[in-house]
């Protein structure tokens, strides 16, 4: 039977089997060798491009498929446990030489309350992100209580932080700026050819 | 005739539209709207004035609308994946030319360059003293370098251009009395860019303002001597707009403008307590910030009336003469 004819017989995608559902995502997709039923997660490290597959049930036929990710290699020091304040900020003056630069923040946390203009030294930035401040930088500015991630795994007693992190914004495509050049040079040459003194 | 815009911090509205409703003036009666340059505190609401005054010539500075400044424009306007706040700009720049386009030629505008006639009406003139060609030629490169960056760095929101030498300053006289408008042109140290240039061309207009708008904010960047000793009349009344950013003017920039001028006005802001937070925030707040201040809602109105050489001045409750 057809997927098509057995999704009209199921009247729902869950309800087809995991191969009928493979197939509708990726229909050149070749089946391999069916996966061992078990109710344990088996867990590895893998590299953060592979999904592990678990299939739930005596089967892969039998339906639900649950998929995990893998655990992340990075060593986390610290998680957040309340976020009582957040601003976004904008860099406008950034001063190298007296290390600190003047931001304008809007407040996240309550959008009623009005903008703000603070000027900020480097030192409260952390210092992966120092290179990223520069008149028109964006960044994000936490404050809130975090815990220690301790070796044990348990987690140490609530502290009060702040966190300011500059946000990573990926450059313009060379397609995407080509283009822009491509719309701006036709939009200049039609105002100077137009223009009326 | 409607000079760059502004908007109060948590308005759309530019103010330079709710003061001529205040007066009765109807949005049609406006003939010439001039975009001197495309900072945030000059720009910001334009595309909304151009689109309520119909009848207005639009004068927009040459520098403006060269490829390369238009396609920083817009690689700086892209509304995509991050949020600009406060809509800076570049934006407000890309949405003008874009209506100028739209209208296909039934918009009449000008592009501003040095010794232009921007509008004359019986003995008014009102006259561009610049940008110069050199710096028309000079911003072309700066634009590019800035479009070229964005393909390569962490995109952040715009840049502006360091120093201002693209700026257009205006001179206006109606027969009798002359002002004369600094925007934020800068002197650069060359004959042929800035102030240099505009002291340097023999075919600027010859009378002395009366009234003078502060280049810059007062900063000593933006001050010429031989401006104040050329083109400005004995002790002429100044107007200053304050950028609290740079917290300019400074106090030695106002004593300058003190020494030439019969009487000097400044825009000023209000203290505006900050919101209250909880103690924690606070606390961490203070660690953190060295000093702060909230932006207020509110615009300093400087109003000037001059006839025959008597000038009247009148302020709002955002606005005070230098004592």
């Amino acid at each position: 039977m057809a997927v098509a004819e057995k999704l009209d017989a199921y009247e729902t995608v869950d309800g087809l089997p995991f191969d009928d559902k493979a197939s509708m995502v990726a229909p050149n997709l070749r089946r391999g060798p069916d996966v061992i039923p078990s109710r344990e997660a088996t867990s590895r490290k893998s590299s953060t491009a592979e999904v592990m597959v678990e299939c739930v049930g005596s089967s892969p036929q039998s339906g639900a498929v649950k998929v995990f990710r893998p655990e992340s290699t990075e060593y986390r020091v610290s998680a957040w446990e309340n976020i009582s304040q957040s601003w976004e900020g904008r860099v406008i003056y950034n001063d190298p030489d007296a290390r600190e630069f003047v931001a304008i923040i809007r407040d996240l946390t309550c959008k009623s309350n009005p903008d703000e203009e603070v000027v900020i030294g480097h030192e409260s930035v952390l210092h992966s992100d120092l290179d990223l401040i520069s008149d028109g930088a964006v960044f994000f500015w936490n404050i809130g209580s975090c815990r220690k991630i301790l070796a044990s795994g348990k987690l140490g007693p609530s502290k009060h932080k702040y966190e300011i992190r500059f946000r990573r914004l990926p450059p313009m495509s060379a397609e995407r700026l080509a283009e822009i050049r491509k719309q701006s040079k036709e939009l200049s040459e039609r105002l100077h050819g137009n223009h009326s003194a | 005739m409607i000079v760059d815009s502004c908007t109060a911090a948590q308005s759309r509205t530019p103010v330079a539209l709710d003061y001529l409703e205040s007066i009765g003036v109807g949005v049609e009666s406006v003939k010439v709207v001039v975009i001197t340059h495309f900072h945030d505190d000059h720009i910001r609401g334009m595309s909304a004035i151009i689109e309520r005054c119909v009848n207005a010539r639009i004068c927009i500075s040459g520098a403006l609308t060269e490829q390369e400044s238009i396609a920083f424009a817009m690689a700086h306007s892209l509304n995509d994946a991050f949020s600009d706040l406060a809509k800076p700009s570049t934006h407000e720049l890309a949405n003008v030319l874009r209506m100028i386009d739209t209208d296909g030629g039934k918009r009449s505008y000008t592009l501003v360059s040095e010794d232009k006639v921007l509008h004359r009406s019986g003995t008014s003139i009102v006259h561009a003293l610049s940008p110069s060609d050199r710096a028309l030629v000079q911003s072309k490169l700066k634009f590019d370098s800035l479009v070229s960056d964005s393909a390569v760095a962490f995109r952040k929101l715009a840049n502006k251009l360091s120093p201002n030498l693209c700026a257009v300053a205006l001179h206006i006289c109606n027969g009798k009395d002359t002002i004369l408008l600094g925007s934020d042109l800068e002197v650069s140290g060359t004959p042929y860019l800035g102030w240099e240039a505009v002291l340097a061309s023999v075919s600027k207009p010859n009378t002395k303002a009366a009234l003078f708008k502060i280049p810059h904010h007062g900063s000593a960047n933006g001050h010429s001597d031989d401006v104040v000793a050329t083109m400005l009349g004995v002790k002429p009344v100044s107007i200053i707009t304050t950028m609290n950013t740079h917290a300019l003017p400074k106090p030695s920039d106002l004593d300058r403008v003190k020494g030439f001028s019969s009487s000097v006005f400044l825009t000023t802001e209000p203290l505006v307590r900050p919101p209250a937070r909880s103690r924690a925030v606070e606390e961490q707040l203070k660690m953190v910030v060295k000093r702060r201040r909230v932006i207020p809602n509110y615009i300093g109105h400087i109003r000037v009336r001059m006839l025959n050489g008597v000038v009247n001045v009148e302020l709002n409750d955002n606005a005070k003469e230098a004592a």
